[in-house]
Order: C-alpha cells, then structure tokens, then sequence
C-alpha cells in the first residue's frame, strides 16, 4: 500500500521554522519535518511533545541502583560474608560507587535500547529515504496527505508554502508509513507567534 | 536602552535585612564575649563565602567568555554586579583577618609549631606563617580585584563603543582571571578555610570550596533574574536562559556531592587517624549540620531540579535557589567552625543568632552591591558581538 504525503523544501532553517508556526496558524498540522542537522526551536514550533525517554531513563537507571545494592548486600552480607578492612558486611559507603556505575550503566544503556526500539532504527530493516537531500542541505515538511485528503487542501497548502519561503512542493509517496509522532493536544499558538515569528 | 532604578523601597528592604542582621550580630557578639574564636570565625566564614561567590560570578564571566559563550550576555550585567561586591569583600578579608587573624588560626599564634605535640607545625611553617599568610592575602585580593575592575570597565567601554577590539581583549582579560583563578581559588582555600584545622589536609579542598561557592552563586543569579523579570526588566531573558542556570545548578549540586563523596569514603575507607579526625569531630558533634547539608545540597537539587519543567517553574527554582545558598551557607559553616573551636579549646557550639546575624548583614549588603552596580549602568551589554545570540538563545 502507498502512503501519500505533500512535502514542502526548504534551503535555510530560518524560514523553515517560521513557516512550521505560519503553516499551524493557518490550521495545518505538519506530521513530520526532516533536517539535515538539529535546529534549535523547532520541536517547539512543531508542537511536538516533550520526549518521554529521559523519563524512562530515570526508570531504568532507579532499576540499576536497586540492582546494585540489593545485588551486593545480598552476596556480602547474607550469601557470602568476608570481612574486608574491618568493614561491617553491610557497608554503604564502598558500595556507592559501583552502585553509581550500574546505575549510569543502566540507565545509558536503556535509553539507547529504548531509542532505537520507539524510533523504529533497526540494521535489520530496509530504511525508505524520502528524499536522499534532507541529509545534506534541504529541509522537508511533510503533510499527511490522508489528514488533508482533498485537492482543495493540497492546493491550499501547496500556495501556501511557497508563499512562506519553500523552494519546491511536491507530492511523495512512501511504502512505509512515516511513524506517528506525539503533537501537543493544546498549545499556545499565539505565543509561538509572538516568540518566533515577532522576536526573531 | 535599558537601565535599571534601585528603587527606594528595594534600598528600604536591603537596609532592613543588613538592620535585622546587624541586631543579630550584636546580640550575638554581647551573648559571646568569652569567645573571640567563635565571633571571628563567624565572620571570617561568611565573608569567605560571600567572596568566594562573588568570584565565582566572575568565573562565570570569564568562563563564557573565553569559551566564546554567547548564551549568558542579558545576564552579564547580573554577575558584573556580584563580582563588583570583590572590593567590599577584599576590604573585609583584611580587616577580619587584622583583627581576629590568632583567634581563628590556631597556627598563627606565638610559639604554636614550637609547642605542636605532633611536630607538624613546624614542618608546615615555610608555607604557613603569619608574614607569607598576609603576603599571599594581599595578592590575592589584588588580582582579584585588578582582573575584575579590567573585565567590568572593558564591558562598559563595549556600550559605549561597540567594537571587536574590545571584545578580543577581554578574552585575554578573562583568560588571565581564570589562571590566577585555577591557583588562587585552590590555595586561598587551603589557606581560609583548611588551615582552621593545620594537622589535617585533603587534597580536593580548593575544588569542594570551588563548586559550593559556584553553585551558591548561580543561585543567587537565579534569584536575581527572577526578581528583575518580575519587576519587568529584562523582558528578552526567557525561561531558556533560567533553564540554563537551573543546569548549572543541577549539575554542580552534583559535582558538590561527587567530591564531597569522594572525600568521605577515602577518609572512611583508610581509616587512618589523622584523617579521620575531620569526619569524627563534625559526625559527633555536628551531624544535624552534616545531613541538613547534605540533603539541601544534594538531595533536594537532585530529585527537585532534574525535570525541564522544575528548571522553567519560577516557585521551584526560588526554593531551590534558597535551599542552595542555605545548604552551602552551613557547609562553609562546618567547613570551619567545628574545627576552629577544636584548635582553640573551645566547646563545641551550632548555629546561633551570632553567625545568622553575620550572614543577613552581609548577605543585605551583597544584595545592595548589586543592584546599585545594576543601576549604574545599562541592564543590557548590548554592544557584545554576541547580544544578539544572547537574545535568540534556546537551549
């Protein structure tokens, strides 16, 4: 099956980032845009929601910290007792520092597992690239043809971003769906305006 | 351009807090004749503390400045304003020290390496005698201030005269700071602060002052952006750049506790007891200081500032702001306190209106520097080639 998408490209980060807040003022939800580096502001002006994986990370790195100490108190206190330095078998200080390390282990680790898992990045799978200069010097802002399914929506948009500054608009069909990311139910539009249209 | 009134009523405020702890103080003082060590300890820590933040707001300038930082230049004038109390604390460094210098340094005394029971004094005394002691401290101070008056007049000649001549030198202005800084900091420690207690050493000492100092200051900063935003100045400071003094002081809590850690367990783990001798005086008779510390130090800092949003929440970061400088306050407390009544034979005390008063009295004037700094010049360094960065910032 074919995914249907409009794509809008951009040369500068600049007027990209205007036209993603011009493009959501006028009522068009943008479903993804792709850079060729991190441009400062826009998951802001996207709408996207804040990541969720530093709180997984904290999840997991508390799984390590418990994993530590349950770990050591259980071999050197209740399994396997050695005095060591004349230490007490339950001695916290000296396990803090191997408790910090599972716990950065842990958590370092876990996000990069959880990263790769939620973002779909996987060697065993075939990536479908939607247009090979979003990696070198182009910026793309994808619509979701299903979500704006009418001509008169594409031509709307399509005036529309060549009037905030896209080089070329284009359809482009993709195999694979684009993965859905999580938008903000309510955000202040106003405030985007105001913050990156006025101040900038 | 932008300038800031200190206002009359914000003038009331600061002399009311410097009244209230000058009341304190001089209570204090009457209640503690019999003990010299304990009032001129008291105030040699605070001024330490309020000098040592003092520097390192102007560690802060100098750090971003060699590091080509342009985020921080809306709150440059913030942190001029902080190093600007360098002069009052130098002035205080000498008189304390004139004053006070053989109640708080049990080395100092007359004859004290001759009568040391463990010989050690004298091994120590090419380094720690009176007359070098005071050589070091006017060095010291006088760096201090040189470096900070260059950066401070550099940065209003820049408004006046925007040019990239200027902003080149005071790269080499800032870049000299930090390697009289990287010394000095290390040694003035050793000499202020561990020298309370001269048998024992430790060798991250100039470090853990270092950061207790640099995180109290980056909470002062906090305090002050919010107070200048919720007068309406400064409307192009954002929650980003808050976002990125709550970093600071996220990660620097952090740090603190690191080396705080890591002095602990060495100490614990060898056991020896010349070195235990720091943690058994301060475990026995001070613990509630220790883990009050700890705990606004670390603790609070750790799991309360460690979200986005916390960093971004003007009530969390203001509570935050006054744990920190609490925490750190009692921590240059028990740096020196503990072991200056120690050395001195004298019984061991805690907290009390004495060193509460000290630390309003200055803390009032620290607050009245600088915001009649803020006012003596423009709000904004708008002439720094990175202004505009500054304005744009998003983390």
């Amino acid at each position: 099956m074919e995914h249907k998408y409009l794509v809008g490209f951009f040369e500068d980060e600049e007027p990209l980032v205007k036209a993603t807040v011009k493009m959501r003022k006028a009522g068009y939800q943008m479903k993804e845009v792709f850079t060729p580096f991190p441009v400062h502001g826009l998951d802001e002006a996207m709408g996207l929601q804040e990541t969720r994986l530093h709180t997984a990370g904290f999840v997991i790195g508390a799984c390590g910290t418990l994993t530590a100490i349950g770990g050591m108190s259980f071999i050197s206190a209740m399994d396997w007792p050695i005095i060591v330095g004349g230490k007490p078998f339950f001695s916290a200080p000296s396990w803090v520092p191997i408790t910090f390390e599972l716990t950065v282990l842990f958590a370092s680790i876990g996000m990069v597992v959880i990263y790769y898992l939620r973002n779909r990045l996987s060697i065993f799978r075939e990536v479908e690239i939607l247009d090979p200069r979003t990696t070198d010097d182009r910026f793309a802002m994808v619509f979701d043809r299903k979500q704006y399914h009418t001509d008169e929506d594409a031509e709307k948009m399509t005036s529309l971003l060549k009037s905030y500054g896209a080089i070329e608009v284009r359809p482009v069909s993709l195999k694979n769906e684009l993965h859905n990311n999580l938008f903000k139910q309510h955000d202040d539009l106003d405030y985007l305006e105001e913050k990156y249209l006025h101040h900038h | 351009m932008e300038s800031f009134t200190f206002s009359s009523k914000e003038k009331k405020y600061s002399f009311i807090l410097m009244g209230i702890g000058l009341l304190l103080m001089l209570f204090g003082i009457f209640t503690n004749l019999e003990n010299p060590t304990r009032i001129a300890t008291a105030f040699m820590y605070n001024n330490v503390f309020f000098l040592m933040i003092a520097l390192t707001a102007m560690f802060f300038i100098a750090a971003h400045t060699v590091g080509w930082g342009g985020w921080y230049i809306l709150l440059r004038r913030i942190s001029e304003g902080m190093a600007n109390y360098i002069y009052v604390g130098a002035i205080l460094t000498i008189i304390i020290l004139a004053l006070g210098m053989q109640s708080i340094y049990h080395w100092a005394q007359p004859g004290a390496a001759a009568h040391d029971p463990l010989d050690l004094l004298a091994g120590k005394e090419p380094y720690l005698n009176v007359s070098f002691f005071w050589i070091r401290t006017i060095v010291y101070l006088a760096l201090w201030c040189g470096f900070t008056w260059l950066l401070r007049k550099n940065s209003l000649q820049n408004d006046l005269n925007p040019s990239i001549a200027l902003y080149e030198k005071s790269k080499v202005y800032a870049a000299g700071f930090l390697f009289v800084f990287a010394i000095s900091s290390s040694t003035a420690s050793w000499d202020y602060t561990m020298s309370v207690q001269p048998h024992w050493y430790s060798t991250l000492w100039g470090w853990y002052n270092f950061i207790s100092a640099f995180v109290t200051s980056c909470a002062f900063l906090s305090l002050f952006i919010m107070y200048l935003k919720e007068q309406g100045y400064l409307k192009e400071v954002t929650d980003e750049h808050l976002h990125d003094v709550g970093k600071f002081m996220f990660a620097f809590s952090i740090a603190w506790a690191y080396l705080f850690f890591s002095q602990f367990m060495l100490i614990w783990y060898a056991n020896i007891p010349e070195e235990t001798g720091y943690f058994k005086l301060r475990a026995e008779y001070y613990p509630l200081t220790m883990y009050i510390t700890f705990a606004l130090n670390f603790i609070a800092p750790f799991f309360i500032l460690i979200t986005r949003k916390a960093k971004r929440t003007y009530g969390v970061m203001r509570v935050l702001a006054c744990a920190i400088i609490i925490g750190h306050w009692m921590d240059f407390y028990q740096m020196m306190m503990p072991a200056a009544l120690k050395e001195n034979h004298m019984a061991p005390a805690s907290i009390g209106a004495l060193e509460i008063g000290i630390g309003l009295l200055l803390g009032g004037i620290f607050i009245y520097v600088v915001f009649h700094s803020l006012s003596k010049a423009a709000l904004k360094a708008e002439g720094h080639p990175f202004f505009k960065e500054s304005v744009l910032h998003h983390t």
